[in-house]
C-alpha cells in the first residue's frame, strides 16, 4: 500500500464540507445572483487564490462548483446563475440560512506572471464572476500592470451582471477601459449591439504586449479564440477558465477530465496552447 | 509454511473471528437463470459459505470491499436555518481472501487514484488501513484472462499482504508485507511445514503487445473507428461495475424529513448522465464520444497520469459486455488502425 | 431446401455483398466471430469487401431490433439482419413511430434457436421463444420452421404465483439485493425507447442512485411496468444481466395477467394492432373501479 506522501493534504475528510451561513445576497439579474458566505463564527471559509474553485450548495439539496466570484476578509462571494435544480434551489436562499461550502480547489490565475503586461478580459453573460477575481486583483495592484481593457457581453442590457461596477466603478480606475456590447436590443439599451467576436477586434486595440483572459460560453469562447489569434495575440498569452461536470473536486470522481488533465485539479485556468494540446470530445 | 486445503474451513472460522473475512462465494447457490451459469463475488465468510477458491475470476470484482457501490460521506440535519453534518465513520477491519493478480493490480490503481496526488480520500483510506489482503496465485486461466499482456505475474499478486500459492493438497502461504508477517504469526495452528512449490505454468489464450499503446491512441483520437464500435454499445454500465479497477463515482443525497446524508455510488463514463452538467449541456454528448472516453482513460490517459495502465487483463468486461465490445480486441484494432493512417 | 445454418450463412453474404454494391442498403447490421469459439458480436457492415466478417451460426444471441433507433435519421436505408425476436422489436418501433419503414431493409431468416456458447445448450429465451420466423421482412433467407414455444413459458411464473406474498417477497428481496443498475436491461430492451429515461432522473427524485434494496426495486418494478404488456419477450433483460437476475420472470408476470384480462396477445407481430393498455373498450373489465 501506499505511503501517504508528502503532496498530499489529509486535515479531514475532503469531500465533506463546512456550514457556512449566507450573509448578503445581491441580485444581479433575473437569473443571476450573488451570495456572501461567511462560516459560522464570523470568518472566511478558506483562503483562495483568484480563479480558484469552490463547491456550494445546499445541504438537502446537493452542491455544485463555482469559480469564487470575489473574497473579502471574513467573506467568499458566489455569483450564480439558475440553471438547474441545485441552482434553483440556491435561489431560493435568504440571508442567515445556512450552506455547506469546501474548497478551495484547482489552479488560479498567474497573477504574477503577468506583472508589467496589459490586461485584456473577455467575457460573455456569466463568464464574468470567474474573471472578476482576476480583474479586482489587477485593480487593487494598480501599479503591476499596465493598461486594462474588460470586453464583456450578455444578451441584453439586463443580462449584464456586476451592473454598478461596469458602468460606475471600473470606467473610474485609471487606465482601465471597459466595452460592452449585447446581442439583443431592448428598452433603454445604450451598449453597442454586436456579437462578441467581432466587437472586440473592431476595438483595435494595441495587443503587442497582451496577456487575454477569456470566459464564456462554448460559441463565444471558439469566436473570441479566433478573433485573438487575428488580432495577434501568442495562444501562450490566452488565458481560459474551463468548465466540465465536477462532482468531487479533488481529481478522484473521473468526469471533469479532458484528455488526461482534470479540470477541478489541473485546472480550471489553462492558456490556449495548453487547450489546443488536448484532446478534446 | 503450507495451509492444508482441509484446515481452510477452520483458517476462516477463525479469522471470521477476528475480523470480517471475504472470500469469493456463489451469490446464487441455486445457479443461475441461464444455463446454470452462477455468479461469483467476495462475499463475508460465515459457518458453512460456499467459498469458491477455484474460480478464476468473480463475477463481481473484490473493488466493492474498498470502494462499495454505495457509501456515505456525511449524514446532515437540518433544523429551521440550522445545519449539522455528522461525517461517516468507518471502522473497517476486513480481510480479503483470495485475491488474484489482476485484482491485486487494480487495488493498486485505486492506491494511486485515492491516496495520491494532492488530496487523500478520507474513507478509502480508512477502509484500506483496515483491510489485509491475501493473495492466491493463479493455477489456471480463463479464455478471457490476458494479465500477463500487461506485465503481470499470475503467480504473485502485486502489494498483498499474505500470498498463498497453490501446493497441491495445500496452499504454501508467505508474507510479503510488515503487516503481513503479523497476520501469519495467527495462522500458526493451522500451518504445517513444507516449502514453496514452483508456480504451475500458465497457458494463455492471447497476449497483446501493448508498449506503445497510449502513445498509438493519441494519434487516432478523431478515427472513425470510435463511431462504428459505439454503435453497437449499449450505453450500459456493466463494463465499468464488474471493472475491478474502475473507479468513477457520483454524488447525490437522499432526504427523510429533515435529516438526509450524502452519498457516493459507483458511475460509469457510459451512462449519457455522467458528464450532464446544469441545463442539459453535454460535454460528451454522444455515445461515441462516451465509448472513446472510456477506452482512452483505461488505457492513455491513466497512463498519462499514472504511468500504468487502468487495465489488469481481468476480461470480465470481455466476457460480460452485453454485446460482446471486447476491450482486448480494441487493442489489436488499435495496431492496425493506427498502422492504416 | 432445408435450412441449415452454413448455407443461411452463405446467402446471407452474397444477398449483403449485393445490397451493399447496388446501394440499397447504407450498412448492414448483423453479426460477427468474437475472439473466443462461439463468441459473436453485432456487426456494423459497411463495406462489401468485409462481407466475410458477417457469419450466421447458432450462437447469434444478441438482438439487432434497437440499434436501427440511434441512427433513426439517416439519409439511406439501414439493412438489418431478422429473426422472429429481432422483427417483433422493429414492429413494435415501427408501431411507436420511432423510424420508418423506408429506412430499413429487412433480411428475415427464420430461428431455430439460439445457444449458449459455453454450455452448448438451447438459451431458455429461445425455448420460451413463440415466433421463430420473421414476422416483418423485405426478403426471407431459408424456409419457415414451425413456431411456438418450446417449453411452458409461464411454468415459473405459476410456481411463484403459488407462493405466499410474503415468500414472494423474500425471493424478489434476495434477487433484487444483487442488482448493480447497470442498466444493461433498459439499454438493450427493444420496448424501452424513452429519450429521457425515469431512472436517468436522479436530480428530479425519480429514482435515487443509491445500490439499496429499495433503489433496486424501485428500479426493477417500474422497469417492469412501464414496458408491461408491450414486452416482445425476447428475453434479452435476462441474458445481458451480468449478475443473472431472473428478469423475465417479471415481464412474464404482466403478460400472463394481460392474457387473462384482456386475452392472448403477442407485441409486435405486426405493426397496427393497438396494445391492452394503450387504448380502451368499454366493455374492458374495471375490477378496479
Amino acid at each position: 500500500m501506499i505511503e501517504i506522501g508528502h503532496d498530499c493534504t489529509c486535515e479531514g475528510n475532503p469531500l465533506v464540507p463546512q456550514v457556512c451561513k449566507v450573509i448578503e445576497i445581491t441580485t444581479e439579474t433575473s437569473d443571476v445572483s450573488s451570495f456572501k458566505v461567511q462560516t459560522l463564527d464570523g470568518g472566511l471559509p478558506f483562503e483562495f487564490v483568484p480563479g480558484q474553485l469552490g463547491m456550494f450548495g445546499i445541504a438537502p439539496h446537493g452542491e455544485c462548483m463555482f469559480c469564487v466570484s470575489m473574497g473579502g476578509p471574513d467573506w467568499l462571494e458566489f455569483t450564480v446563475k439558475r440553471v438547474g435544480t441545485v441552482t434553483k434551489r440556491i435561489h431560493q436562499l435568504h440571508v442567515g440560512q445556512q450552506v455547506i461550502v469546501r474548497g478551495p480547489y484547482g489552479n488560479h490565475w498567474p497573477t504574477e506572471q503577468c506583472k508589467g503586461r496589459d490586461m485584456l478580459f473577455i467575457a460573455g453573460g456569466i463568464g464574468l464572476p470567474p474573471v472578476r477575481t482576476f480583474l479586482l486583483h489587477c485593480l487593487a495592484n494598480r501599479a503591476d500592470y499596465g493598461r486594462i481593457d474588460l470586453v464583456y457581453s450578455a444578451s441584453t442590457k439586463h443580462d449584464l451582471v456586476f451592473k454598478e461596477q461596469l458602468f460606475e466603478l471600473w470606467p473610474n480606475e485609471p487606465n482601465t477601459h471597459v466595452h460592452i456590447s449585447v446581442y439583443k436590443d431592448c428598452d433603454g439599451n445604450t451598449c453597442t449591439i454586436s456579437f462578441t467576436a467581432p466587437f472586440l477586434e473592431d476595438l483595435g486595440l494595441d495587443v503587442s504586449n497582451t496577456t487575454a483572459v477569456l470566459c464564456g460560453g462554448p460559441s463565444l469562447y471558439r469566436t473570441c479564440s479566433k478573433a485573438l489569434a487575428n488580432m495577434g495575440i501568442a495562444d501562450e498569452n490566452i488565458l481560459t477558465t474551463l468548465e466540465m461536470r465536477m462532482k468531487c473536486g479533488i481529481g478522484k470522481c473521473g468526469r471533469c477530465n479532458v484528455g488526461e488533465k482534470y479540470i477541478c485539479l489541473d485546472g480550471p485556468v489553462f492558456t490556449q496552447a495548453e487547450v489546443n494540446a488536448m484532446l478534446k470530445d | 509454511m503450507i495451509l492444508k486445503k482441509e484446515k481452510l474451513g477452520s483458517l476462516l472460522d477463525m479469522l471470521a473471528g477476528t475480523a470480517t473475512v471475504l472470500v469469493p462465494t456463489a451469490f446464487n447457490a441455486e445457479g443461475g437463470s441461464e444455463g446454470g451459469e452462477k455468479a461469483t463475488g467476495f462475499l463475508p465468510y460465515q459457518a458453512g459459505s460456499a467459498v469458491d477458491l477455484g474460480t478464476v475470476k468473480t463475477t463481481r470484482s473484490p473493488k466493492d470491499a474498498l470502494l462499495p457501490q454505495t457509501e456515505t460521506l456525511y449524514s446532515y440535519e437540518q433544523r429551521g436555518e440550522d445545519v449539522t453534518l455528522t461525517e461517516t465513520v468507518n471502522n473497517t477491519n476486513q480481510i480479503l481472501f483470495g485475491v488474484r493478480s489482476c485484482d491485486a493490480y487494480s487495488i493498486a490503481c485505486l492506491d494511486e487514484v485515492f491516496l495520491t496526488r494532492t488530496f487523500v480520500d478520507t474513507l478509502y483510506y480508512e477502509r484500506r488501513l483496515g483491510t489485509l489482503i491475501v493473495g492466491l496465485g493463479c493455477t489456471a486461466t480463463e479464455r478471457s484472462c490476458f494479465c500477463t499482456s500487461f506485465e503481470l505475474d499470475p503467480a504473485v499478486a502485486p502489494g498483498v499482504d499474505i500470498q498463498l500459492t497453490d501446493a497441491g493438497d495445500g496452499y504454501f502461504a508467505e508474507a510479503l508485507t510488515t503487516k503481513g508477517t503479523e497476520a501469519l504469526d495467527a495462522w500458526k495452528p493451522f500451518l504445517t511445514e513444507g516449502t514453496k512449490p514452483t508456480p504451475a505454468e500458465l497457458e494463455f489464450t492471447f497476449k497483446l503487445d501493448t508498449a506503445k499503446l497510449g502513445e498509438q491512441l493519441k494519434t487516432m483520437f478523431e478515427d472513425p473507428y470510435w463511431q462504428d464500435l459505439s454503435m453497437k454499445c449499449l450505453g450500459c454500465g456493466t463494463c465499468a461495475f464488474v471493472c475491478p479497477s474502475c473507479y468513477c463515482f457520483d454524488m447525490s443525497q437522499n432526504n427523510k424529513g429533515s435529516e438526509g446524508y450524502r452519498f457516493r455510488t459507483w458511475d460509469s463514463c457510459t451512462f449519457v448522465d455522467y458528464s450532464m452538467m446544469a441545463g442539459f449541456h453535454n460535454p460528451r454528448p454522444t455515445k461515441m464520444k462516451r465509448l472513446r472516453n472510456r477506452f482512452m482513460h483505461k488505457l492513455c490517459f491513466y497512463q498519462e497520469r499514472y504511468g500504468n495502465s487502468l487495465c489488469c487483463g481481468c476480461g470480465r468486461c470481455i466476457e460480460l459486455c452485453p454485446v460482446g465490445i471486447d476491450i482486448s480486441r480494441v487493442i489489436e484494432d488499435v495496431e492496425r488502425v493506427v498502422a492504416h493512417d | 431446401m432445408s435450412n441449415t445454418l452454413a448455407s443461411v450463412q452463405e446467402t446471407l453474404r452474397q444477398r449483403a455483398r449485393t445490397l451493399l454494391e447496388d446501394g440499397t442498403i447504407t450498412y448492414l447490421i448483423g453479426w460477427e466471430a468474437g475472439r473466443f469459439e462461439g463468441q459473436t458480436t453485432p456487426l456494423i457492415l459497411r463495406k462489401a469487401a468485409d462481407v466475410d466478417r458477417l457469419i450466421y451460426n447458432e450462437f447469434c444471441v444478441h438482438i439487432l431490433a434497437k440499434y436501427p433507433l440511434s441512427d433513426k435519421n439517416i439519409e439511406g436505408t439501414i439493412g438489418v439482419v431478422v429473426r422472429g425476436c429481432d422483427s417483433r422489436g422493429i414492429n413494435l418501433a415501427l408501431k411507436d413511430g420511432q423510424i420508418k419503414r423506408d429506412k430499413l431493409y429487412l433480411i428475415g431468416i427464420p430461428c431455430e434457436g439460439m445457444k449458449d456458447a459455453r454450455t452448448g445448450q438451447e438459451l431458455k429465451k429461445c425455448l420460451q421463444c413463440t415466433h421463430r420466423n420473421p414476422v416483418v421482412y423485405d426478403e426471407l433467407i431459408g424456409d419457415a420452421v414451425e413456431d411456438g414455444a418450446k417449453v411452458d413459458r409461464f411454468a415459473e411464473v405459476a410456481q411463484l404465483e403459488s407462493l405466499s406474498v410474503d415468500e414472494r417477497y423474500d425471493y424478489w428481496a434476495a434477487i433484487f439485493s444483487r442488482c448493480i443498475r447497470c442498466k444493461a436491461c433498459r439499454d438493450t430492451c427493444p420496448s424501452c425507447t424513452c429519450r429521457e429515461c425515469f431512472t436517468d432522473q436522479a436530480a428530479m427524485g425519480w429514482q435515487g442512485k443509491e445500490t439499496s434494496l429499495a433503489e433496486n426495486q424501485n428500479y426493477g418494478i417500474t422497469r417492469m411496468f412501464h414496458i408491461g404488456e408491450r414486452c416482445i419477450e425476447c428475453g434479452e433483460c435476462e441474458r445481458v444481466c451480468p449478475v443473472r437476475l431472473p428478469l423475465m420472470q417479471l415481464n412474464r408476470k404482466i403478460i400472463k395477467d394481460a392474457y387473462e384480462l384482456f386475452g392472448e396477445f403477442y407485441a409486435g407481430i405486426d405493426d397496427c394492432t393497438p396494445h391492452p393498455l394503450d387504448h380502451y373498450l368499454l366493455d374492458d373489465v374495471e375490477e378496479f373501479m
